[in-house]
């Protein structure tokens, strides 16, 4: 043992030949240029959402009843190009799916290439209602009925965010399928430190608490309340907001009652504390591995010193988004970047998972485990 | 936590009847939901009232008043907009420091039921901005919508209470007809093609209200006698509400200063 890491005792038999893996560069950058297509995807949908388009088209699947509408002017340039550019990716990822069914001898990898066009198809869905369920009465109606609700608001605001947290989703699956026909992943040989178990357990916190991150920004996005607290790093001047003792105007234009004002200010709160605990975990991750076993754990070092870097990025452009007052194209980058974490942070799992498995005593005996895995 | 899994049960059942709920081509003039005819049930709106007063005042601005922001339109627009500058309509101060555009109504102490007026109101999208800026209707009274540019907009009626709606109008010409069914201080109409476009609607049980207008004035006339609470209503300004007495015959004068530091 050293610092930690175990030596590793013995390296798996085979699992790659076995499979008879080769490298398809062609479908390779194919999926690495769908992984980066669904990264601007979610760029442009957060250009719906930071310029306040989602209603610019009312109709869905069309737009003002056609294929493409009469002018592409101020909210249907955000909201239909929008469209445009999800239909390119579901195309992209329609054709990586039939490739994968066609040469790919990974059943999984064959398996998520599908899984990913079923999500990008209800992801579509998810959007059309999103628009519909505030255009169409009769929706309308059946919506807030079924939600037990009197308004559409929560609905239109939980479809939203649930449209956005599918994104991530779909996201991270173009990145897995991009990661499986890497160089790097298909020529991988395990290192010559084995990875501790608790770098896996840290790379799964990692995810999840990303998904939390992603589930609170999106509910912070879609109600409005990414301004609620106005300053950073304190918010209203104080390192935890008052609760009790919010700025509240019971005489504003646009009226909100005071627990909405206390739940829109905790999410946004939240947001920000989260962000610090990811922070933090993603640096002191990157350190770990660094001082623990250095170049010899390959790419596990390589993608926990990209995640620190993106984490900086990101946060940066967190504070940025508040200082300008949400300037459209930072909040558009801040969204961009998270999905781009979230993405390469499942691929840095996955890579943990992989050389813990390569490890694991089972896996020296039985190469057929980790066949199923890589 | 209970209203979450309804909300998930309800984009479940939202997804199969999506298809069916789907709208043909909308013809140029379309009715909505309470564009019935009106109730005839209650007092008539415009009923005159024995020994009626009058309720009336100014609306005032003090501090320092921002610089017009002006409005960046595409050609679209600008060509609309008769190739003239538009500035931001969210705040504006008359000459003589009167506010323009506050919806001015009594908040209680009415106790009659108003029938609904017959006639409709028109709201127009003309050069890129909504005429007018603020009104008030009664609850049922039917708004008629129209879009008098030659390019198309959406409407959103961006409801807190009553239903929301949102509409397309790519055709010059087109009307499309809505109601609200519940009474709402205010229910924002916008478009979202061109973000600067608002509109704000009083929506009432009664036909006390008023908005100012280049003097900033305002007169309620018709009200019976009796104790009221007055609300004026702007924008960005907010709200403000006095007490008022209207005797037999009489007038009441009211003046409303929002002050901005």
């Amino acid at each position: 043992m050293k610092n930690g890491l175990l030596k590793h005792e013995e390296p798996p038999n085979g699992a790659r030949e076995s499979q008879g893996l080769k490298e398809n560069p062609k479908l390779r950058w194919f999926a690495v240029f769908t992984a980066a297509a669904t990264v601007f995807l979610i760029a442009a949908g957060a250009s719906v959402t930071s310029t306040g388009s989602g209603d610019a088209v009312p109709d869905w699947p069309l737009s003002f009843g056609r294929l493409h509408p009469p002018q592409m002017v101020g909210g249907v340039f955000y909201e239909h190009g929008h469209r445009m550019v999800a239909g390119v990716v579901a195309a992209l990822i329609a054709i990586q799916a039939v490739w994968l069914w066609r040469v790919e001898p990974r059943a999984w990898v064959r398996r998520l290439g599908w899984i990913a066009l079923i999500s990008v198809i209800l992801q579509a869905v998810l959007g059309g209602l999103r628009v519909l369920v505030v255009s169409q009465e009769s929706l309308q109606e059946y919506a807030m009925r079924m939600a037990g609700v009197n308004h559409v608001e929560p609905v239109r605001i939980g479809i939203g965010v649930l449209h956005a947290l599918l994104a991530q989703i779909v996201l991270s699956m173009t990145f897995i399928i991009a990661l499986a026909l890497s160089p790097g992943w298909l020529r991988h040989r395990p290192p010559k430190l084995a990875l501790p178990k608790s770098a896996l357990k840290w790379a799964a916190f990692f995810v999840v608490a990303l998904v939390i991150q992603l589930l609170v920004g999106g509910i912070m996005r879609h109600s409005g309340a990414g301004l609620i607290i106005p300053d950073f790093p304190l918010s209203h001047g104080k390192v935890v907001p008052p609760f009790n003792a919010l700025p509240y105007d019971e005489n504003a234009a646009i009226p909100m009652t005071y627990s909405e004002l206390v739940f829109k200010t905790a999410m946004n709160f939240a947001h920000r504390t989260w962000a610090y605990v990811i922070a933090i975990g993603f640096i002191a991750n990157m350190i770990w591995l660094a001082r623990s076993g250095r170049k010899a754990l390959g790419s596990v070092y390589t993608y926990s010193h990209v995640l620190a870097g993106l984490v900086f990025v990101q946060f940066f452009l967190g504070a940025t988004t508040v200082w300008t007052e949400r300037n459209v194209w930072v909040s558009v980058f801040h969204v961009a970047t998270g999905a781009t974490l979230f993405g390469f942070t499942v691929v840095y799992w996955f890579w943990c998972r992989r050389l813990r498995l390569e490890a694991s005593p089972q896996a020296a005996v039985s190469p057929r485990t980790l066949e199923a895995h890589v | 936590m209970k209203q979450s899994v309804n909300i998930l049960g309800a984009l479940c059942g939202l997804t199969l009847i999506l298809t069916a709920c789907q709208k043909s081509e909308e013809p140029p003039v379309s009715g909505g939901p309470g564009t019935q005819p009106a109730t005839e049930t209650g007092k008539k709106a415009d009923a005159l009232i024995a020994d009626a007063g009058v309720i009336k005042g100014k609306v005032f601005f003090e501090g320092t008043l921002p610089e017009p922001q002006e409005i960046k339109l595409d050609t679209g627009c600008m060509a609309a907009h008769g190739n003239q500058k538009m500035f931001d309509e969210s705040l504006i101060v008359n000459g003589d420091k009167t506010l323009k555009n506050c919806f001015v109504y009594i908040k209680s102490g009415l106790s009659e039921t108003y029938a609904t007026p017959q006639e409709a109101f028109q709201l127009d999208q003309k050069g890129c901005r909504y005429e007018p800026r603020v009104f008030g209707v009664m609850v049922g009274q039917t708004i008629e919508i129209k879009n008098s540019d030659p390019l198309l907009h959406n409407v959103r009626g961006a409801t807190k209470i009553n239903n929301a709606f949102n509409l397309m109008q790519p055709q010059q010409g087109q009307v499309d007809k809505r109601a609200f069914d519940k009474p709402e201080i205010m229910v924002e109409f916008k478009c979202d093609v061109h973000p600067w476009m608002k509109s704000w609607c009083g929506v009432l049980t009664h036909p006390y209200f008023a908005v100012t207008g280049e003097e900033g004035a305002f007169e309620i006339g018709n009200v019976p006698p009796g104790k009221y609470t007055i609300e004026v209503w702007h924008e960005t300004l907010g709200r403000q509400s006095q007490e008022v007495e209207v005797a037999p015959n009489g007038s009441a004068e009211l003046k409303f200063v929002y002050n901005q530091k």
